[in-house]
């Protein structure tokens, strides 16, 4: 009697536990699954990125084979999974007067996205022989794209890094986005950006770093850096020349601030300031922004 | 008495040996004298050898442990440089499906638009309606969706500015770090020097008396000595000095000499990217600013397209009214007239939506130059200054060294004056030369350095 019972509340327990694993509702979930991988491939790291506006899980991975066996290997298994490839190279060759430098023409041949039931997977390749230790690397990125999400806000495209710091060493700005961040042990670098002009972006750090136990060492003067010292007739040959083009290259500049604090450890801090990009961009929505960076560094690393 | 040894002095033959003895004695006091004279330049000689291969070995050590923090260092910058081109690489080819899908849409709307045109006349104005219609549509949908792109562009210009200073300061950080070592290596390259000279054994102990003023004999006590070691730094020549013997009283002089020689780690050499990041900005610049124009083009031509749209469809109803020649009735005058002012109206639509494909393929010309520019190819020299900051630096690709470090130490040792003897030592100088290369890159980065003796001096 016992025995039986055991074994009638024992299939219970195993038939709710397969229930994920069984019930549609649940086949999102079990269909992340359906990226296979190319023999060897080693995740290095993950992160989950804003990337013009919909939110992508970034795998990074490293294999001994070339870029053309792993592109070959993702167009030979993803159709055959049902994800359909977009072809955005033949697609921009076809556009006329368009000329997309070979160097770019050779990666993008690798590169491939595909797409099922609005989700997109790409996958990208670091240029063969960039890292020089005979591997090679790539990215899958993963995103359900909103089709009916429509006309966005701006802020839906800040490039935003999910995440925060591990460590709580320096003040963030209020409502600044995160966009980059590495730690290692002694070690770490953020980069933010916040929507207030470089100049109030100082003074926050200024004043609130001392209540994290900072004190200012140094303050670098405000440097301005312009793109006029640029040739790009030279840098760029592949760049348009008409009169079109020409009138809509403007001269960019960028301002540059550092404050460097150190505390009684002899660990060092560094903000450094930017504002972010050209002020006469999209009317302007860059005006008042600014890229902020913080660098701890442990005394003694 | 006197006379006994008058008679007997020639025959007297004991002492005959005894000059031979002393000229022998002389000898061998003069040899014994040279022999502990020889040892002890032997004895300086074993300790500047020891101090040159000692002080060598453990600069050549910390410089092969401070390659290697470089090449370890080195492997983060890459992952964070791959980390930011993966991320940016893909908005821009988000940003390129966005531009296909909008330049498709603009160019049906195009072919619509000018499809509209050719049949705006009061019998096909139904059909000059649908097209209209069609254009309409397309060429809104295509400026909203360039509205998008170029706020897209405007993200990829902030993720390419944060990533470029994220970068320039990882390489700022990994410069401080050489400098700090080599710094660190040569400090420790002389501590060794001095304590493998022998030095500490040759001072007495304790601190000088406080009434001794002359700095030389105040150097011949070892607290003066930890004090000179404490302050040794990072130059490459040092020297400590010091007087024996009692105070007011002239002792003997000593001198030990170091010099360590490594190149500076101020020679860097960047993988950096195709374009600065300046450049990349005016590109990016460019093509926002050409897809915002294109944008506008297309809403203008849109209500071109819907103010056409409404008088052709206003036309369409009298179509039936209006047979092909001659216009008789009253109904087909207002078709006509409807039609007509569709088609004055249409080729402004269509020039603003051929305007706008244009400034479409000029912006994709910018983006897919800025996206090409992101790759790493060229390598620069770089100084380390903020200028760097022009250039989008990948990683380091190289520091100039020769992976090499020289220890040179010298001892000078003033002889005694023993009266009959007068001692002296000749300036004994060593050197050792240690090749810290071992199997280590900085690029790709392989943090084998380590540092063995390749050269000492034969003397």
């Amino acid at each position: 009697m016992f025995f039986k019972y055991k074994v009638a509340w024992l299939s219970g327990v195993l038939i709710l536990m397969m229930f994920p694993l069984t019930h549609p509702l649940y086949s999102a979930w079990w269909d992340k699954s359906d990226v296979p991988l190319p023999r060897g491939a080693e995740q290095v790291f993950q992160e989950t990125r804003n990337i013009s506006g919909t939110e992508f899980v970034l795998k990074h991975y490293a294999v001994s084979q070339d870029a053309k066996e792993v592109s070959d290997f993702f167009r030979a298994k993803l159709p055959a999974l049902d994800w359909k490839e977009k072809e955005l190279l033949k697609e921009m060759e076809q556009m006329p007067n368009l000329k997309i430098p070979d160097s770019l023409k050779d990666i993008m041949a690798w590169n491939s996205i595909f797409e099922k039931d609005g989700e997109m997977v790409m996958i990208n390749f670091l240029p063969q022989g960039a890292i020089q230790d005979g591997r090679t690397r790539f990215t899958i990125a993963r995103g359900k794209m909103d089709a009916k999400k429509g006309h966005r806000a701006q802020d839906d495209f800040i490039p935003r890094l999910s995440g925060r710091p591990k460590i709580d060493i320096a003040p963030v700005y209020p409502d600044a986005a995160l966009i980059s961040l590495s730690e290692n042990p002694g070690f770490m670098q953020a980069t933010y950006f916040a929507k207030n002009n470089i100049e109030e972006v100082g003074e926050f750090y200024k004043n609130k770093m001392f209540d994290y136990g900072w004190s200012l060492t140094e303050e670098k003067p405000l440097k301005k850096l312009a793109s006029g010292e640029v040739d790009l007739s030279k840098l760029c040959p592949d760049c348009p020349k008409d009169r079109k083009a020409q009138e809509a290259l403007k001269p960019v500049d960028i301002v540059l601030a550092e404050f460097d604090f150190s505390n009684q450890e002899g660990d060092t801090c560094i903000v450094a300031l930017t504002d972010s990009g050209p002020k006469e961009a999209m009317g302007g929505i860059l005006k008042n922004t600014t890229t902020i960076l913080v660098q701890y560094e442990k005394a003694g690393k | 008495m006197f006379t006994y040894f008058h008679d007997h002095k020639f025959k007297y033959e004991k002492g005959q040996l005894a000059p031979v003895y002393i000229i022998v004695l002389v000898i061998v006091i003069i040899m014994a004298m040279f022999t502990v004279n020889l040892s002890k330049v032997a004895m300086i000689k074993t300790d500047t050898a020891n101090a040159a291969d000692a002080g060598a070995l453990a600069t050549g050590a910390i410089m092969a442990n401070v390659f290697n923090s470089v090449a370890v260092q080195n492997s983060l910058m890459m992952t964070a440089y791959w980390s930011a081109y993966m991320s940016i690489a893909l908005s821009f080819t988000i940003v390129l499906i966005g531009l296909v899908m909008a330049y498709s849409y603009a160019s049906t709307a195009l072919v619509s638009g000018t499809s509209a045109e050719a049949t705006s006349f009061c019998p096909s104005s139904c059909a000059a309606a649908s097209a209209a219609y069609i254009a309409t549509g397309l060429s809104l949908t295509a400026s909203e969706k360039l509205a998008d792109i170029s706020i897209a562009i405007v993200a990829i210009g902030i993720a390419i500015t944060a990533a470029s200073i994220a970068q320039h300061y990882i390489y700022l950080s990994i410069r401080r770090m050489a400098k700090k070592g080599r710094s660190s290596a040569i400090r420790n390259g002389h501590g060794f020097v001095f304590s493998n000279s022998g030095i500490g054994s040759k001072l007495k102990a304790g601190s000088s008396p406080s009434d001794v003023s002359d700095t030389l004999k105040k150097n011949g006590y070892r607290d003066s000595y930890v004090d000179f070691l404490d302050g040794i730094g990072d130059n490459n020549y040092y020297s400590y000095s010091w007087e024996d013997g009692q105070k007011d009283i002239s002792g003997r002089s000593h001198s030990v000499d170091s010099n360590v020689q490594t190149e500076d780690v101020n020679d860097f050499v960047l993988k950096v990217a195709v374009l600065p990041s300046l450049a990349e900005s005016a590109l990016l610049l460019a093509s926002g600013l050409l897809v915002d124009s294109a944008s506008l083009e297309l809403a203008e031509a849109s209500g071109v397209y819907a103010f056409a749209n409404g008088e052709l469809a206003g036309a369409c109803p009298q179509t039936p009214c209006c047979p092909p020649t001659p216009p008789t009735a009253a109904c087909c005058a207002a078709c006509i007239a409807l039609a007509a002012s569709a088609q004055l109206e249409l080729p402004a639509g269509i020039a603003g939506n051929a305007a706008a494909i244009t400034s479409g393929i000029l912006a994709f010309a910018f983006l897919v130059s800025a996206l090409a520019g992101l790759l790493p190819l060229p390598t620069i020299p770089s100084s380390g200054e903020w200028d760097d900051l022009l250039f989008f630096d990948c990683w380091v690709s190289d520091i100039e060294h020769d992976h090499f470090v020289r220890v040179d130490t010298k001892q000078t040792h003033q002889g005694a004056d023993l009266g009959l003897w007068r001692t002296s030592y000749p300036d004994t100088a060593s050197y050792a030369k240690v090749d810290f290369s071992g199997s280590g890159s900085i690029d790709p980065p392989n943090p084998r350095y380590g540092s063995d003796i390749k050269e000492v001096d034969d003397n």
